[in-house]
């Protein structure tokens, strides 16, 4: 018996050590191993996943310093731009009250949200991100209907922002390519048989000709 | 001095092809039924821990030295999932809400078997099983949820061999090479399309399906300094060669059309190293500790498509076994800690394992459980 005693007084410490460590993730306090980690590769879907808000943005930054370095390119750098729209619907919680719309065809017109988009120095994250083509990367990749949608309200801020409330002010051509988005996302939603989104797109179309924009 | 310059030799043929590896790992979000139940208890594959029938295939050199063992079958039965997520238990929500959806969830579902039999002894092996896993991960209800299912087989053989160093040291040198192919469903949908997906099953046809068959050999070396110390190194996929093919929709695959893809590509190969202590219990007939195993793995993970936190291969685990029947592992990766037990009873055996598993690339970011339930079959020809 003392012999057993002995030997595993000699393992006590690593256990000790180990169990230390478990401890410290488990209850969430792990800023020094995240400290040393790449924070900006983690996985946007992960990143997401993990609903810290610190993760989601350093994953962001990465992915936008990638894209406007030339970093990636191709078909990462659609599926980035697609990461970045992921990122920016779950950081604004304007997700929160437009998906109701979305599911249940729920009137639209109390859309009051969009200022969601807007940082600290009220500067809109998808009027850079606009700019920098990224919406046009971004619907070359084949964005589901959700992605359209966002790619929709990203491009509706980018351009309010950039050009005032419409129709006043809006170049033809992207006032068109605005529309063009729009009915292809109808018509995926009317593909996909999904009726109610079918009809939100419809609604949100018809809001955008009518020149209502309720920023 | 020859036998040092072999064991240079060797451990460099080992590490320089895969240091100068360019390949690349599949994001599948999903959790292998690799390594064995035993294992994973004991905080994953350590390669100085290839004492069993299983964990000589993880790392080969224990060919070497097992004592010839049958395996007639075996089944592994794996569930995962965030409704038991760690962190949760000490941060006040409720482990009684099974799917959050609030909250980023996954859950997953592993089978391996009954098709798991093979043979290890006088320094050969071969295994052949087949598996399934199902996962689905759910970041957000803003955006895509991911359900991959896998389906898929594989056949290994092995050699090993011991090389005597100088007065009580000894190498045992292991190579294993596999032939596999795995069938990938890769289900994604957002919220919209899941509602629609609901309505019309068939839908679940149009996602885009998978066929990799592929071909990998896989090393190991274990240096026994007398009986109670082991260094070791193992590197899983030293060489490989995947052939992707892969489908827009599984109706083209039932179809017959050809893949929209067809492409090679190899995989970065998974270096461990690592050590064991083997106290020296040798008066004691109801009580032993197999081994205290430590090791660092994965040493190539930096050179991933998304960087693996090296902290993430850190890994220790210990078994203690009583009356040579029962036996108590614990075991620590990833950064959370893994809990095991195992009843031998002649040739069956029973292993649970229940602790932490990372899905991120970084500790603590995405934690879910793992909770594992394994029985084999299996003899030892000549006792």
């Amino acid at each position: 018996m003392k012999a057993v005693f002995r030997q595993c007084s000699r393992i006590l410490p690593l256990i000790l050590i180990l169990l230390l460590l478990s401890a410290c993730n488990m209850t969430g306090y792990n800023s020094p191993w995240s400290s040393l980690a790449k924070g900006g590769n983690l996985p946007a879907e992960l990143a997401i996943a993990s609903g810290d808000r610190e993760l989601m943005l350093d994953c962001f930054h990465q992915l936008f310093d990638d894209f406007k370095s030339g970093g990636i390119a191709g078909g990462l750098r659609a599926e980035a731009a697609l990461d970045m729209i992921d990122l920016l619907a779950v950081l604004s919680d304007v997700v929160r009250s437009l998906i109701p719309y979305i599911l249940d065809g729920a009137d639209p017109t109390n859309l009051d949200e969009l200022s969601d988009f807007l940082d600290s120095a009220n500067q809109s994250f998808l009027l850079t991100l606009g700019s920098e083509q990224f919406i046009n990367d971004g619907e070359a990749a084949g964005p589901s209907p959700l992605q359209y949608f966002w790619s929709a309200l990203g491009l509706h801020v980018y351009l309010l922002d950039q050009y005032g409330p419409p129709p006043v002010g809006i170049p033809p051509g992207e006032h068109q390519f605005m529309l063009d988005l729009l009915d292809s996302a109808e018509q995926e939603a009317a593909d996909s048989g999904n009726n109610q989104l079918e009809a939100f797109f419809t609604q949100f179309e018809s809001l955008f000709v009518a020149g209502y924009f309720p920023l | 001095m020859k036998r040092a310059f072999l064991s240079a030799i060797l451990i460099l043929l080992l590490v320089c092809p895969a240091v100068l590896w360019s390949g690349e790992r599949p994001e599948l979000w999903s959790i292998e039924l690799e390594p064995s139940v035993r294992e994973e208890a004991l905080g994953g594959p350590h390669p100085s821990l290839a004492d069993d029938f299983a964990s000589v295939f993880s790392n080969p050199a224990g060919i070497a030295l097992l004592d010839p063992v049958v395996r007639y079958s075996s089944l592994d039965v794996r569930l995962s999932g965030t409704f038991w997520k760690m962190q949760n238990a000490f941060a006040g929500q409720n482990p009684a809400v099974f799917f959050d959806f609030d909250d980023g969830n996954y859950v997953g579902l592993g089978l391996l078997g009954p098709i798991d039999t093979g043979y290890v002894g006088y320094g050969t092996a071969w295994r052949m099983k087949v598996y399934t896993t199902i996962d689905i991960l759910y970041p957000n209800l803003a955006v895509p949820a991911y359900f991959p299912l896998t389906v898929g087989a594989s056949f290994t053989g092995g050699w090993g061999t011991t090389f005597r160093l100088s007065g009580n040291t000894a190498m045992d040198f292991g190579v294993t090479s596999r032939i596999y192919n795995e069938q990938r469903y890769l289900g994604k949908a957002d919220a919209v399309e899941i509602g629609s997906l609901i309505q019309n099953l068939e839908e679940l046809l149009m996602m885009p399906f998978e066929v990799v068959p592929g071909v990998a050999v896989d090393a190991g070396i274990i240096t026994r300094f007398g009986d109670r110390w082991t260094v070791s190194l193992s590197v899983i996929d030293l060489l490989s060669l995947e052939m992707v093919n892969r489908y827009s929709s599984t109706t083209d695959l039932l179809a017959g059309d050809p893949p929209t893809f067809r492409g090679a590509r190899m995989l970065i190969p998974e270096i461990s190293v690592g050590g064991s202590w083997h106290p020296d219990l040798s008066g004691v007939t109801w009580f032993d500790i197999t081994g205290v195993y430590l090791s660092w793995g994965h040493l190539l993970g930096g050179l991933e498509k998304f960087p693996v936190n090296y902290l993430m291969g850190l890994a220790a685990g210990t078994e203690l076994l009583f009356w040579n029947t029962l036996a108590l592992r614990f075991g620590f990766s990833e950064g959370l800690p893994q809990v095991g037990l195992g009843v031998r009873f002649r040739g069956f055996n029973l292993d649970i394992s229940y602790g932490g598993e990372e899905l991120s690339n970084q500790p603590g970011v995405f934690s879910v459980v793992d909770l594992r339930l394994a029985m084999s079959f299996q003899t030892r020809p000549g006792r």
